[in-house]
């Protein structure tokens, strides 16, 4: 039976992924993905809260399973590759590459209820979905250059682009989409 | 009694209206935004599930 999640089990969630972190099962952690995405602007539907995050390993391999028999001894179940925690399904995702990385590095703190977390900066967040770059990635940036509450920075986004070798990429993008 | 409009002006306070409305919801506190998206997934579920077989 699914739960019906309320503000104080969304707090919860943020509890978790912080036990999470102190206890070291993962490293610093960022929400990204679409939730960062409807952090900035409207909210739309998507299917997970996307958690990105260093997790530890002793070489080149990691495991996601630690983290998961965590949550399964906290009374949570895991649905595909996801973990359901408190009615809201939430996937670990780890950091791959420089871009990601820095998102995390340079994440914005939040609070949620009196829970703290950190967010990709808008930003980051269009740099990290351009790098991906499926039709839903692209929609995203457009929902947010239509919706957000603070227009990107772009100044900023530039920068990040550049580090990242996806200015040429943005450029596509923008002349593809002017209206 | 309300005021007459051509189409154009009745289709852009319209559009007026969405926008502040986007506006209004872009603005919600993270968590209330996080609520909404849930009950939107709770409604593709049961429309999911609704739907007929082929």
């Amino acid at each position: 039976m699914p739960v019906d999640p309320t503000s104080a089990s969304i707090e919860c969630v943020f509890r978790r992924l912080n036990e999470l972190e102190r206890t070291r099962l993962i490293g610093r952690y960022a929400i990204g993905g679409a939730f960062a995405f409807i952090y900035y602007a409207e909210p739309f539907e998507t299917s997970d809260l996307d958690v990105f995050a260093h997790i530890p390993s002793e070489g080149a391999l990691i495991s996601l399973a630690p983290i998961y028999e965590h949550f399964r001894q906290l009374g949570y179940r895991a649905e595909d590759e996801r973990i359901v925690i408190e009615g809201v399904p939430v996937q670990i995702l780890p950091a791959t590459g420089p871009l990601v990385e820095e998102a995390i590095q340079r994440a914005t703190s939040i609070t949620v209820g009196s829970e703290p977390t950190r967010i990709f900066t808008a930003e980051h967040a269009v740099a990290v979905a351009l790098q991906t770059n499926r039709p839903k990635d692209r929609m995203k940036i457009l929902h947010l250059q239509d919706t957000a509450v603070t227009p990107l920075n772009q100044q900023e986004l530039e920068f990040i682009l550049t580090r990242h070798g996806l200015l040429a990429r943005w450029r596509k993008f923008e002349e593809a989409t002017r209206g | 009694m309300a005021e007459k409009r051509t189409p154009q002006q009745t289709l852009d306070r319209v559009l007026a209206a969405k926008r502040a409305h986007r506006h209004k919801l872009a603005s919600l506190p993270f968590e209330e935004k996080i609520l909404m998206v849930l009950r939107m997934q709770q409604v593709s579920r049961r429309l999911k599930q609704a739907r007929p077989k082929r």
